[in-house]
């Protein structure tokens, strides 16, 4: 399955919401990044055939959204981001009316609801109300309804909406498996890009309805900056001028009195900072590294923009 | 957790066409006071009028008897109040004895149907697979029109086809046939209306109580404005029919032959006006981008 984005601009009145998009979302998992506004919506939108594209087209699998909206609609099973459930209803009641609606006869869609609940994980809880639910249990309804119809890309949007960490886990995993497993595409858009990380081996990053970046997350991921967070003895003298001057240190903020955190290129190694804590008869008491994030990382090329004025295709790491 | 070996199996069938998506719809639609078993009760209490009239019929026609009359058969001024094959005998089933059961189920199950899937977040959920805005309003339609008909129309048909079996008059099929099909067809004219503008109340607003509230309110409001317009211009005919409700009978009347007025066109456009009105409003609001707000 691959998701091409022609030219795609959608249009409200004087408002571009997507602006002359042209990408090719490949096969595997790949995530929808942006903030608030990008268009990541309308693109979604676009692909459910709820909303006619301006100009340009999206094609899934050969075929276009144009021509076509229904039928690309049965390519797609989508997971909404809101809380969605049918009044009234139990789980499988839920999955079973979901497939019917994407056309499976109601034989096989019954066969098919259990053996997609039974997927997501949920045994006996699909006798319940929906409206009964932890919000756990509802987002793996809705997953389950996503894939009744054997669709050949699922749409996430914001699938560990609610969960508590154990949840998202759970789900992230969920959704692994999914991809792995069971061999279907899935676009995944969040704003929790640890998600994006967790899950996706590619990454489309839209902005004012623009796509600035886009390519595997590995590479995105790779050349970020590692993030120290030093701490030294309070008998020490402050390390801070030493370490602004070593090469490789792009930046030092003092957090407290005792603590600070330098942020350096990617093959900075940790011993250069001991030892210029060291030179300046100090010690250290912690010293801990995180490689800089996606969120990070497309966090400080927004603010970057926003600073010099520039496009964020142009600060993009 | 891991999917591995779960059984998932690739989709083999050939897909339904949309009216098949669209029944299963309708189904749930029709199912959704039966959800609960007080709901059930309540629908079954819905059939009361029209098993009173079967059991009329069986008393009437003699069927049924009780200690001294057995034998005796039904009195003429029994038969003349029930009489089978009048159109009337059938319409004020409707008209008449279900007006209550009929106020309460569309406030009851019409008028939340759409507005409470909104609330749910189904929408999303419904209007992302294969079907349109347009064959969810008709699905849902489908369904309580149903709900409404099986204690109505149904009954009208068990009722006629009793009286057919019963009848000793070799004639009762010609006599009766054409005045139960015209009452039949009134009846489902009537009863498509009364489902059909609570319908869009609920696709219009957003919360079900309150769809509610603003059907039964509104007819009982407009029926108090006719009410008053009819008795200040008694000479203007078919004022008193601004109220849905008199109008819906009024056509039904006119379609059944039941009535001397001739009060066909006026009855028509009062109820054309409240079905554009509404009707476009809910389309209006049912816009496919609702479901991805």
């Amino acid at each position: 399955m691959t998701l091409e984005l022609q030219k795609l601009t959608i249009r409200y009145g004087d408002f571009t919401a997507v602006d002359e998009a042209d990408v090719v979302f490949p096969s595997g998992a790949c995530g929808l990044l942006g903030p608030n506004g990008a268009g990541k919506s309308s693109i979604l939108k676009a692909l459910l055939g709820l909303v006619k594209p301006t100009s340009g087209d999206l094609v899934l699998s050969g075929r276009s959204v144009s021509t076509d909206p229904i039928g690309v609609r049965s390519l797609v099973g989508y997971m909404p981001e809101r809380d969605a459930y049918l009044p009234g209803l139990n789980g499988f009641e839920t999955v079973r009316l979901c497939a019917q609606l994407s056309g499976v006869p109601k034989s096989e869609a019954t066969r098919r609801a259990h053996e997609v609940l039974y997927l997501v994980g949920l045994d006996e809880q699909r006798y319940r109300p929906v409206a009964e639910h932890s919000t756990g249990m509802r987002q793996k309804v809705k997953l389950a309804s996503a894939l009744v119809h054997d669709p050949q890309v699922l749409l996430l949007d914001e699938p560990t909406n609610g969960l508590d960490p154990e949840g998202r886990e759970e789900m992230l995993g969920l959704i692994r498996s999914v991809q792995r497993d069971l061999e279907k595409s899935v676009i995944l858009c969040s704003h929790l890009l640890h998600d994006v990380e967790a899950v996706c081996s590619d990454v489309v990053v839209l902005f004012k309805g623009k796509v600035v970046d886009h390519g595997p997350t590995a590479r995105l991921v790779e050349g970020a900056e590692r993030v120290f967070r030093l701490e030294w003895t309070s008998d020490s003298p402050s390390p801070l001028e030493p370490l602004r001057l070593l090469d490789g240190v792009q930046s030092v903020e003092s957090s407290s009195e005792t603590a600070a955190e330098l942020v350096c290129a990617a093959a900075f190694e940790s011993r250069r900072i001991f030892d210029a804590v060291r030179d300046t008869g100090g010690a250290v008491r912690s010293l801990s590294v995180r490689r800089q994030s996606l969120e990070d990382r497309f966090m400080q090329a927004l603010e970057s923009a926003v600073e010099t004025g520039r496009s964020l295709e142009e600060v993009a790491p | 957790m891991t999917v591995f070996g779960s059984g998932y199996r690739t989709l083999n069938v050939p897909l339904q066409p949309t009216w098949r998506r669209l029944q299963a719809l309708a189904v749930t639609s029709f199912k959704a006071p039966f959800a609960r078993r007080m709901g059930l009760l309540a629908y079954l209490f819905t059939f009361l009028p029209g098993l009173g009239n079967l059991i009329f019929l069986l008393l009437t026609s003699g069927l049924i008897t009780f200690g001294d009359s057995a034998g005796s058969g039904p009195s003429p001024a029994a038969q003349s109040i029930y009489d089978p094959t009048e159109a009337r005998t059938y319409l004020r089933l409707v008209t008449d004895q279900f007006v209550q059961f009929a106020f309460a189920l569309t406030a009851w199950i019409t008028c939340r149907a759409i507005a409470r899937d909104r609330v749910a977040g189904a929408l999303e959920l419904l209007w992302t697979r294969g079907i349109t805005p347009v064959g969810y309003f008709v699905a849902h339609w489908v369904g309580s029109f149903t709900l409404l008909a099986l204690p109505t129309l149904g009954c009208q048909l068990l009722i006629y086809i009793v009286a057919y079996s019963t009848s000793a008059d070799e004639e009762f099929l010609s006599n009766s046939f054409e005045p139960f099909l015209r009452a039949f067809a009134g009846s489902a004219v009537l009863l498509a209306v009364l489902t059909f503008l609570p319908l869009c109340i609920s696709a219009i607003v957003s919360r079900a109580q309150l769809a509610s509230i603003l059907w039964i309110g509104g007819l009982l409001l407009l029926g108090a404005v006719s009410v008053i317009a009819g008795s200040i211009f008694r000479d203007v005919p078919g004022v008193g029919l601004i109220a849905p409700w008199r109008a819906m009978v009024e056509l039904a009347s006119q379609i059944a032959g039941t009535t001397e007025d001739d009060l066909l066109v006026e009855s028509s456009l009062s109820l054309g006006f409240w079905v554009v009105l509404l009707g476009s409003l809910a389309m209006r609001r049912l816009r496919p981008t609702e479901a991805l707000a």
